[in-house]
């Protein structure tokens, strides 16, 4: 009996193996000394993202690429200010801790017609997992809660999710600081963050009279700027 | 001169069992439980190279609850939020046998079980019962003290436990009928 146990206590210490962890630990440490190849890396993304986009604009426009003034030009208009933040966006003061997933039993009269656009806007090779009522946050003193409306899209580890309400931010909002900085994707204003340290970013932004939360995790900038512009651009055929 | 790292690593052996205990009763993957207990330590020793800390424990567990936290964005934890989950439970707990507090499941139960089968039959079993072996095996925490972790009844935490042990050896017994 006593062997079965401590059989037991040694699958676990080598599942979670004190030496292994202290290892990693070290050698990640070591390895985020220089901030150097961060710094050119986070440069290289910025052009990456900046050439990519050329093309869209080229093709709207009709006109050649032009090397520089890539941004800013008129048609698809792309200033990109991504804030890092350390804490998830989802924790806002004053709201109520918890969501849970709406009553479906309740009949609630919404215009879906001006969602249905999402649909559309699956990137290439992601599969559009299916669109739903869920509730977001709402006030702690009027306990009502806000009917949501998600979309998420999956590829493998990569998804997004976009959620939309008419009463008001889904998850809450940022306390921005003042150091914020906000972006414009083709017209359409919106604060762009990013969690310190992870692949995930969150969109906020305002778009027909509803309120947006696009959340991503595993995609990379540029892939973020395409489907916001493709969000954008097919929300806008809908008007 | 104090060498911060042979203190870190003094800190990191002495804390271990209580960070990654926390970390194993509050993530939703013991999957993930390795990768967030690095990410605390990882910080921890950013900060402990920058600053002195006051109170190292209370510091560390405020670094593991954030990272816990963080590491699940609110729509994936929303994502995995099932409607039928505490019904489930509700009903897992009509079948708990009146399971004595003084009883000794091993003798009961685990006479003969083989500790890899155990092993592997667990990895099958939802994340709540991995948690419930892993502190009662490697934590050797009992019944009571995994019911407050969890915050859980005790009476579920036994059945957790028993039910698993009594299907493991159900199966070890078909197995060597045949």
């Amino acid at each position: 009996m006593n062997m079965l146990k401590d059989e037991m206590k040694r699958k676990y210490e080598h599942q979670f193996d004190r030496k292994k962890n202290y290892q990693s630990i070290i050698h990640h440490k070591e390895k985020k000394k220089s901030f150097g190849p961060q710094l050119i890396t986070v440069m290289a993304c910025m052009i990456v993202v900046t050439a990519l986009s050329m093309p869209m604009w080229n093709k709207k426009n009709d006109v050649p690429s032009a090397a520089d003034s890539a941004i800013q030009e008129i048609g698809y208009e792309i200033i990109l200010n991504i804030n890092t933040v350390n804490e998830s966006v989802n924790e806002t003061p004053g709201l109520s801790a918890g969501v849970f997933l709406a009553d479906q039993d309740k009949k609630v009269q919404i215009n879906l017609n001006k969602l249905n656009f999402l649909k559309e806007c699956c990137p290439e090779g992601f599969e559009l997992q299916g669109q739903d009522m869920i509730c977001g946050i709402g006030t702690v003193s009027s306990k009502e809660n806000s009917t949501c409306y998600r979309t998420c899209y999956v590829l493998e580890e990569k998804n997004i999710c976009v959620v939309a309400s008419e009463r008001y931010w889904p998850f809450g909002r940022y306390d921005v600081s003042e150091n914020h900085q906000s972006s414009s994707i083709d017209g359409v204003k919106m604060d762009v963050f990013k969690q310190e340290d992870h692949e995930v970013y969150y969109v906020l932004f305002e778009m027909n009279d509803m309120y947006f939360d696009v959340e991503t995790k595993g995609i990379t900038e540029s892939e973020l700027v395409d489907f916001l512009l493709n969000l954008v651009e097919k929300a806008g055929d809908t008007k | 001169m104090i060498d911060l790292t042979s203190e870190f690593t003094r800190i990191y052996e002495e804390s271990y069992d209580k960070v990654l205990k926390y970390i194993v009763c509050h993530c939703d993957n013991l999957e993930d439980a390795n990768d967030i207990l690095q990410e605390t330590y990882l910080d921890f020793y950013r900060a402990f190279h920058k600053h002195e800390i006051q109170n190292v424990e209370h510091y560390l567990m405020g670094i593991a609850r954030n990272k816990v936290r963080k590491h699940y964005t609110l729509l994936y934890r929303l994502k995995s939020i099932s409607l039928f989950s505490q019904i489930k439970d509700a009903e897992e707990l009509k079948f708990v046998d009146m399971i004595a507090d003084d009883s000794n499941l091993e003798e009961e139960l685990m006479m003969h079980l083989d500790a890899e089968e155990v092993w592997n039959h667990l990895k099958k079993k939802r994340q709540v019962i991995q948690k419930v072996f892993m502190l009662y095996y490697y934590f050797e925490m009992t019944h009571k003290e995994i019911a407050e972790e969890l915050s859980v009844n005790e009476s579920y935490v036994k059945n957790c436990l028993y039910r698993t042990l009594k299907e493991i050896r159900k199966e070890m017994d078909e197995h060597v009928e045949r």
